[in-house]
């Protein structure tokens, strides 16, 4: 398949992007509203094509036990669900994280807590960034903020999760999900062959062939000294990827006098916020963070140098405002603003809650 | 006649399976692991396929199953081997994948992700080891403790109105249509242990010969658990579990 | 050029697939598009809109206060969105149904009657498109038809091809009730 423009939904791009990107195998469950992906991927049938295998699972328990075996045999596999289904896919999530796998998790936000409703937010920060399941690990997460993005974050995430052996999370909303915009589909990417995947992936649990040593795939040390090494290790490695891999954007930064933060289809929010702020003399710059870990504590930070606010706006009751907090150190008044339950803020309602919260203050 | 003229190859009756680790286990003696673990090993090599299968341990007694056997192994989450093994087997068909699984690894945590694998016909073994009890965490019940047995957590013995009924989950392997063979032996004698490895080859048959699902159950004793000697552990075994749990072919298709 | 849409009706009147025909031509006229829907859990019955956005420069919020377009098929939607328009920007709706009309006076106002056009062509399912061409006709960024053609053939799947000869009668009924 050459490169081709579309128009798709998020969820959509994301089964597309699956296919291009050549990954082997996909494992979900329905959940509302991301369910377009594994529709769009069982109507595309890649097994007839690529040879990716797609399966509806019984739970999303089971889906993202899959993907762990999946991942312990060295193949590239995803799942992909919403924030109640994610809740459920923890457990194995901190199993891939600690047994050193690469895998790729997609969380299409609705709002909580509980089962919430269907409609977008950005609730489940903590849990993506902080580790929502047990035991000290990350996931590289990736915030993306256009269709595109999704498309584009399926390659950088297996390409992450694979050259650091750790799962990525592409932690998107409900928004971002549900649109339609013109998207450009990569050119088929080959999958691996199980050739290369046991010369890239000597670890990999491919069955003990040319008389090389088993492969274990396991996260059980009962030792604590050898358990406190792997952490060790794991945690050389979270220092590695915070040293290499931390993205983000900036929107006209330079000339503001205040600062949004803000990430995925929320950030494009606050760009027309800047636009409609800019019109009343309020200058707005822009940061969003698109790695939400690691996070871009020190571009936060240069960036905050000389401004007299920040208002972070999520889809949330302020999550990532802790992030920035931390990164700017309480320099200057850092506010958040945030609807929640499934509402989305309008630029409108951005730009008053700067004037209430940062300006009139 | 001195030792070392009985010690030759024409005389040798018995040798390890070649690929058991040379490792002390850390099961109970008299636990039935050990014996299925070498009956595993044994139908192994002798399919010649070493190089192709993946085993899948659980969380139980057999969580350590990947030091003993020498091919590739994961080690699931408490009730997920089936999961697990469902993609390992999909994404690499030609290799041949096994559960090792415990009672509460089948029938309790795990039931859904055993049953939905079994009756996708994925063409995985199973093997199912019911020894009635929790041995793992200190003995306390599984989903197949009889009625009346005393465990840590039914002091007084299990009781129906406040534990409900032994599951017999194999009973419900077999009316799936995804299970091509559904058996439950046990390791307690010669004859026994002849009849389980067979069964176990066959259901390794099966999976090479892409079949569908094969559950292997093995009724087994935890002398630990159940506060017995090996020895008495085996006659309760006979006495008690035998009718419950009948021995022989469920289902064989 | 950038146009900020919104379309606002009742599910089953077509809101969603007519959005999704316009950003597919607007895709296909070479601009940056975005499809952002609305709508509660009804398939049908309740109320569903989508913000159509149609620009030459990347698109930055696809959640919108203010409207250079705006088409409202029920009196709900135009008592909601008729204020959203931007001055000097316009409003089109569909007169069956409504009794409280819109009085703004710095914004050009457009009542067509779609469902009774939609009945002279003898399809209820070309109602949508009927609206579509009004919008076409009323827009400032004038959109090829060939290009909407082309927008047709991309978002219907293959079965329903045959079918755009009708949408095209459609959409000229639609310019033409404009127009009027």
């Amino acid at each position: 398949m050459k490169e081709e423009v579309r128009l798709m939904k998020g969820n959509e791009a994301i089964a597309h992007a699956a296919i291009r990107y050549g990954c082997d195998g996909y494992f979900g469950y329905p959940i509302t509203p991301q369910s377009e992906v594994l529709e769009t991927l069982e109507e595309l049938m890649p097994w007839e094509t690529t040879g990716m295998v797609v399966l509806q699972a019984e739970s999303e328990v089971a889906a993202i036990n899959m993907v762990y075996g999946g991942a312990a045999t060295g193949k590239a596999v995803m799942t992909s669900s919403s924030s109640p289904g994610v809740s459920l896919k923890q457990e194995g999530i901190s199993y891939i994280a600690a047994s050193s796998l690469p895998a790729l998790i997609l969380n299409v936000m609705r709002g909580g807590p509980g089962l919430g409703t269907i409609q977008p937010s950005q609730a489940d920060y903590f849990q993506a960034v902080k580790g929502g399941g047990h035991g000290d690990y990350h996931l590289i997460v990736l915030a993306p903020s256009t269709v595109q993005e999704m498309v584009d974050f399926v390659g950088l995430g297996f390409d992450l999760a694979f050259k650091y052996r750790n799962p990525a999370m592409i932690l998107a909303d409900g928004i971002v999900g549900q649109m339609m915009e013109k998207v450009i589909l990569p050119e088929q990417r080959p999958r691996r062959t199980d050739e290369e995947i046991r010369q890239q992936c000597p670890w990999a649990v491919t069955g003990r062939k040319d008389g090389r040593k088993r492969n274990v795939v396991t996260s059980l040390e009962l030792e604590s000294s050898k358990m406190e090494v792997i952490n060790h290790e794991l945690q050389a490695r979270y220092r590695e990827i915070e040293k290499n891999e931390t993205r983000w954007e900036e929107i006209d930064v330079e000339n503001a006098d205040y600062l949004l933060v803000a990430f995925g289809s929320i950030a494009r929010i606050c760009d027309k916020a800047r636009e409609l702020a800019a019109e009343k003399g309020i200058k707005l710059g822009i940061v969003r963070p698109i790695t939400l870990w690691p996070f871009p504590t020190e571009a936060i930070a240069r960036a905050a140098e000389g401004k007299k606010g920040i208002l972070c706006v999520e889809l949330n009751a302020g999550q990532m405002i802790e992030d920035v907090r931390l990164a700017v150190h309480d320099n200057l008044p850092v506010e958040h603003f945030g609807r929640m339950g499934g509402i989305i803020p309008s630029p409108d309602e951005v730009v008053e809650a700067v004037e209430e919260k940062l300006i009139r203050k | 006649m001195e030792i070392q003229d009985i010690i030759r190859p024409e005389n040798k009756v018995y040798s390890k399976p070649e690929l058991l680790e040379e490792v002390h286990m850390h099961y109970c003696p008299g636990c039935s692991h050990g014996v299925i673990h070498k009956l595993l090993a044994e139908v192994i090599a002798e399919l010649g396929i070493t190089d192709k299968t993946v085993g899948v341990s659980p969380v139980g007694c057999a969580v350590f199953a990947y030091n003993y056997i020498d091919v590739d192994w994961v080690e699931a989450a408490h009730g997920r081997a089936p999961a697990v093994a469902t993609a390992i087997e999909r994404l690499w068909p030609e290799n041949v994948v096994f559960t090792y699984q415990g009672d509460g690894d089948m029938s309790a945590i795990g039931t859904a992700e055993s049953i939905h694998a079994a009756n996708r016909g994925e063409n995985i073994v199973m093997v199912f080891v019911n020894n009635a009890i929790y041995g793992m965490t200190g003995g306390q019940m599984a989903p197949t403790t009889l009625v009346g047995q005393k465990t840590a957590t039914t002091p007084y013995g299990r009781r129906v109105d406040l534990n409900g009924h032994p599951l017999e989950i194999t009973e419900l392997m077999k009316v799936l249509d995804g299970t091509c063979y559904v058996t439950r032996q046990s390791v307690h004698t010669p004859g026994n242990v002849r009849k389980t490895k067979a069964a176990l080859k066959k259901a390794f048959q099966n999976a090479l010969a892409k079949k569908g699902t094969s559950v292997v159950e093995v009724v087994s004793t935890c002398n630990s658990g159940w506060k017995l000697s090996p020895e008495k552990s085996n006659e309760w075994m006979v006495a008690n579990m035998f009718e419950k749990y009948p021995l022989g072919d469920l289902k064989d298709e | 050029m950038k146009e900020e849409i919104i379309i606002a009706g009742f599910g089953g009147q077509g809101v969603l697939s007519m959005g999704k025909i316009l950003a597919y031509s607007g895709l296909m006229d070479d601009k940056e598009v975005t499809w952002m829907p609305s709508y509660g859990p009804e398939q049908r019955g309740g109320t569903a809109n989508v913000t159509v956005i149609l620009s030459d420069e990347k698109i930055s919020s696809p959640v919108l206060d203010k409207f250079d377009v705006v088409i409202a098929l029920n009196q709900q939607s135009l008592d909601k969105f008729a204020p959203k328009v931007k001055p000097g920007g316009i409003l089109i709706y569909d007169t069956n149904g409504i009794h409280n009309r819109p009085t703004r006076e710095d914004i050009t106002i457009y009542p067509i009657d779609a469902m009774d056009a939609t009945l002279e062509i003898g399809n209820s399912k070309a109602y949508n498109m009927v609206v579509m061409g009004a919008l076409l006709e009323a827009m400032p960024y004038k959109l090829p038809m060939e290009n909407v053609i082309k927008g047709l053939k991309k978002s219907l799947p293959e079965r329903h091809h045959k079918l755009i000869p009708l949408n095209e009668k459609a959409i000229e009924k639609g310019r033409e009730i404009l127009k009027k």
